[in-house]
């Protein structure tokens, strides 16, 4: 298939003219999702190349809200991206950024993916820390590959990526590392200045209330969830659950203690920009506990819970694997017909289904974000 | 390294005569069979004309062997060279991406791929269009509407 000749032309011929349309599908294949919507603009043959080519770019709307899944499982493509474009209810996943220079890179220990305003932060770990990170903007195929930090992690690494939207800079912050002195606290790296790790311990008065959280090596940690300015993890000590937040404008820490109840697999969540806890628990239904969570002066308080159930999907015909994304919940499994289900709720408390027709994605994550004019025009 | 390398001889679609040695030609998955079987007619490339030739033949030859190169040094100065050769107008520039897919040269066609992406990248729409000589043929409400409501696309 060759493009069609000129019609009316006092131009000098165009340069590209019958080029094979294979050959257009090289050129464009370099290009991010962010050129080839603009690219769509330029005339009309344009359109129609790239609109045949990509099908699905013309449902793509990265001024909205968007769920975006990540696959980096792949050792010969890299990390891949993908992005959920709506038809009607289902929500279709569609490949629209692939990494090969960032092979070997993943999710981080927990299989969650930290986001913050569209970028997606990725590791490379061997089995006891991160020897690098990378942040990576999938819709104009920027990144940044930041070294894995000097000090010591504390039981395992947990890295994330937040911004300060004061400076607009994205910053990353490694929870629970030892200094070269032996003492507690964080290392933060700032993706626009410095381009080095500094460590800010915790202040005294938060280890002192802190019920061994910090100490307690075998814990599982949640979160890692960037919030506005705020960064937030839940830390289990021999008593008690606390949760960590980081100030990222200030760089300082600050500590919320949360009411002792039995959450058996709960994961941290971003709806709408409120802090949400999300506690689920299979009986014959699906059912699953919402919190928003939110404080009072004594430092704690939850707000309001509900419980939900996934109508039409019970426990039989969803198997095997549970994601928790950190900015929407998917549930993984098949359906009747053999295909890989998914199930994502959105900010406004809605599931949609996903049908997932690449069953070879293995890990995937789901968050969503509104992007900012910041985060594409520079990391 | 052999005293006496073995040169083989391409004809241009113009009829040019041009000579490369064994090892640049062997690069061209294209054409590497007939190098193998050891022909030693000119091979003809009718889709490639003598001025476009002159330049992949000129590019593998600076590549055969400094691409894999360790060398900080060497790989520095390839790459400025690189960025020199290819300071071309449009036209040649599509014209090697034509002749380096015919003849199947994997770096080159890459190199010149890039080239027209970068070329495209960090353009606004109005200087796309200038560069490939493109006029915007959609009506103000066509554009409007393809626009959407996406905000990215104010403004370029």
């Amino acid at each position: 298939m060759a493009l069609p000749p000129r019609r009316e032309d006092n131009l000098p011929s165009n340069p590209w003219e019958n080029l094979p349309i294979e050959l257009f599908d090289h050129l464009l294949s370099g290009l991010s999702v962010q050129v080839l919507i603009r690219c769509r603009i330029v005339c009309k043959v344009w359109l129609r190349i790239i609109d045949c080519l990509y099908p699905w770019m013309k449902d793509i709307n990265p001024g909205k809200t968007c769920i975006f899944g990540c696959s980096a499982d792949d050792e010969i493509t890299g990390p891949r991206i993908y992005g959920m474009i709506k038809k009607g209810d289902e929500m279709i996943p569609q490949q629209i950024a692939s990494f090969p220079e960032l092979r070997g890179f993943r999710q981080g220990v927990s299989g969650k993916v930290s986001t913050s305003n569209g970028l997606i932060l990725l590791e490379r770990q061997d089995k006891s820390r991160i020897l690098e990170s990378a942040v990576i903007n999938p819709l104009t195929k920027e990144m940044v590959v930041v070294p894995g930090s000097p000090y010591q992690p504390v039981a395992f690494d947990n890295l994330t990526l937040g911004n300060d939207p004061l400076s607009g800079s994205h910053k990353l912050v490694q929870l629970l590392v030892r200094d070269e002195n032996n003492n507690l606290g964080a290392a933060i790296y700032n993706l626009r200045g410095g381009r080095s790790w500094r460590f800010i311990p915790f202040p005294g008065s938060l280890l002192e209330s802190s019920h061994g959280a910090f100490e307690n090596q075998d814990q599982e940690r949640r979160g890692g969830l960037c919030i506005s300015e705020t960064l937030f993890w839940t830390l289990h000590g021999p008593t008690r659950t606390i949760m960590v937040c980081f100030d990222l404008r200030r760089e300082n820490f600050f500590r919320r203690s949360m009411v002792r109840r039995h959450l058996e697999r709960y994961e941290l969540a971003n709806v709408g920009k409120r802090l949400t806890l999300w506690d689920l628990s299979f009986g014959d239904k699906i059912e699953i506990w919402s919190f928003v969570l939110g404080w009072n002066k004594k430092q704690h308080l939850w707000i309001r819970s509900w419980v939900m159930f996934l109508n039409g999907h019970t426990t039989n015909n969803v198997t095997g694997v549970y994601h928790y994304g950190r900015d929407g919940l998917l549930i993984q499994g098949s359906s009747s017909t053999g295909e890989s289900l998914f199930v994502m709720q959105d900010k406004k408390d809605r599931f949609l289904n996903c049908t997932l027709k690449d069953g070879s994605l293995g890990l995937l994550d789901v968050y969503s974000h509104s992007w900012n004019s910041k985060s594409l025009l520079g990391i | 390294m052999s005293s006496k390398k073995k040169v083989i001889t391409l004809r241009s679609s113009d009829g040019e005569i041009f000579e490369v040695e064994e090892a640049v030609a062997l690069e061209w998955l294209t054409i590497k069979p007939l190098v193998e079987s050891g022909c030693t007619d000119a091979i003809p490339l009718p889709q490639v004309t003598g001025n476009i030739l002159a330049k992949v033949i000129e590019y593998c030859k600076k590549h055969i062997g400094a691409s894999e190169s360790e060398d900080r040094k060497i790989l520095y100065e390839l790459e400025s060279w690189d960025a020199d050769f290819i300071k071309v107008d449009q036209g040649t520039l599509f014209d090697l991406i034509r002749a380096a897919d015919y003849l199947t040269i994997k770096t080159l066609f890459e190199f010149t791929c890039q080239t027209v992406a970068d070329t495209i990248k960090h353009k606004t729409i109005e200087e796309v269009r200038h560069i490939f000589r493109e006029s915007n043929d959609f009506t103000p409400e066509e554009e409007k509407e393809i626009r959407g409501k996406s905000w990215w696309l104010q403004g370029l």
